[in-house]
């Protein structure tokens, strides 16, 4: 989950250009975290030490762990604990960054603190995003921005999130926006809420990134993008909206939901109102977009089109 | 022995998926006749024609919502048994389905075990035919 806090700061800063940015987020989506990042985000070991190990792994062939406990840097204890989570930490950004030969392990280590100084992010919050805390990190992610009924959407964005993860890639996790978010996305899967609180809900990407995720969702694979790959998007977005619907529902408040339905060549512009989550997966990116009412960019298309 | 007539059950949602999954679901089962609608509106024409021994509704659908559809097969039939299958399980439409007089109501994803056992109480009551 920090590959979006932190993408976004990188681009903003202009420490990477978007096009080293996706080079990154791709490498990172078929990575796995090495002991080495796990150790530096532990704590256990300092950026120095890491390299020091990758530099001995050239002459002698052990692996990083070994060497790590033979030079004193990790206890066996430690390594286990590092082998443990391996296959759950959410570093690869960092890894990939240095993997792609954009920064040192210590110069990743220098933009870290920064971030999180110039943010005002405090250790309880950036555990709390290192462990997959998605409401924090959701949190985090609006905080200061004019966005409506907050504290709405920040529940539902993690909602949504988790059933990602839950449903369709157990390694998804936000990215930055890009210029991509504001333009036309081929296929637009839309609900609507209604009742006391309207609300907007679409998620966007082109086919061959909702394929996979169609597939993943029916629990079959399909070849095609066809109405059949519709409806999994279309009821992966229903599921979720169902689920908000009735936790809101045991806080007293009562929603209704319209059914879902797929547009052909929709975006959103430069709408105000609409919050933009691109969630990165395996499968490439998709946009999951939220507003209080439906923008008006599309009320036009669809009063036009029907 | 009488050999027991297969099962009728009908799957009402606007899913296209959702109704292969179900149906998938219940001919793990035992062997049935499955008929499909993907509206309130067109089940509850398919109910007046087949009677069918068992309902699955979905709630939030185009032209007829299933609610509604759950209340005109009632009258149709009032011993009908309508199953409510859907993510929107909130308080006001348990209500409503309840007061509707549903069978069941099944959150969406529905597990198979959820859903044998669910089929296992119709067959258990013995009554179809």
């Amino acid at each position: 989950m920090l590959s979006r806090l932190l993408g976004e700061y990188l681009l903003e800063e202009r420490l990477v250009t978007p096009e080293q940015f996706r080079r990154v987020l791709d490498r990172a989506a078929s990575a796995k975290v090495k002991i080495g990042t796990l150790a530096i985000n532990a704590g256990y070991m300092a950026a120095a030490q890491v390299e020091e190990v990758h530099e001995l792994q050239k002459t002698r062939d052990l692996r990083f762990g070994d060497l790590a406990v033979e030079k004193g840097y990790l206890t066996d204890a430690q390594l286990q604990e590092l082998l443990h989570t391996q296959s759950k930490e959410d570093l690869l950004l960092g890894q990939s960054l240095v993997e792609e030969g954009l920064f040192s392990w210590g110069r990743f280590e220098a933009i870290l603190r920064d971030y999180r100084e110039k943010n005002a992010i405090d250790e309880k919050q950036f555990e709390a995003i290192r462990r997959g805390d998605v409401e924090a990190l959701v949190w985090i992610l609006f905080r200061g921005r004019n966005v409506l009924k907050q504290q709405f959407f920040v529940k539902y964005i993690s909602l949504f999130l988790r059933n990602v993860i839950r449903f369709l890639d157990a390694g998804a996790s936000l990215v930055p926006e890009t210029a991509d978010t504001y333009g036309d996305f081929p296929h637009v899967t839309i609900q609507l809420f209604k009742g006391k609180v309207p609300f907007f809900s679409a998620v966007a990407a082109k086919e061959d990134v909702f394929l996979p995720l169609a597939s993943r969702f029916a629990g079959e694979k399909m070849e095609r993008f066809d109405a059949f790959a519709q409806a999994s998007i279309a009821e992966f977005l229903n599921l979720v909206n169902g689920l908000f619907a009735v936790n809101c529902s045991h806080e007293g408040v009562e929603m209704d939901l319209l059914p879902p339905f797929t547009e052909q060549n929709v975006g959103f512009g430069g709408d105000l109102e609409i919050v933009r989550v691109p969630v990165g997966t395996n499968a490439g990116v998709f946009t999951l977009f939220v507003a209080p009412e439906t923008p008006r960019s599309l009320l036009r298309k669809l009063e036009g089109g029907h | 022995m009488d050999v027991k007539e297969k099962l009728t059950v009908l799957v009402c949602d606007d899913s296209m998926l959702v109704r292969k999954k179900l149906r998938n679901q219940l001919l793990a089962l035992a062997e049935m006749v499955i008929l499909e609608a993907e509206d309130g509106a067109t089940a509850v024409e398919l109910y007046r024609e087949h009677k069918p021994d068992l309902v699955f509704m979905d709630i939030v659908m185009p032209v007829k919502d299933g609610i509604v559809a759950l209340e005109e097969i009632r009258e149709i039939d009032p011993s009908a048994r309508v199953v409510m299958a859907s993510s929107v399980g909130t308080s006001q439409n348990l209500k409503r389905a309840i007061d509707a007089g549903a069978f069941d109501f099944v959150q969406k994803p529905s597990t198979d075990a959820r859903i044998a056992n669910i089929v296992r109480r119709i067959l258990e009551e013995g009554d179809h035919a």
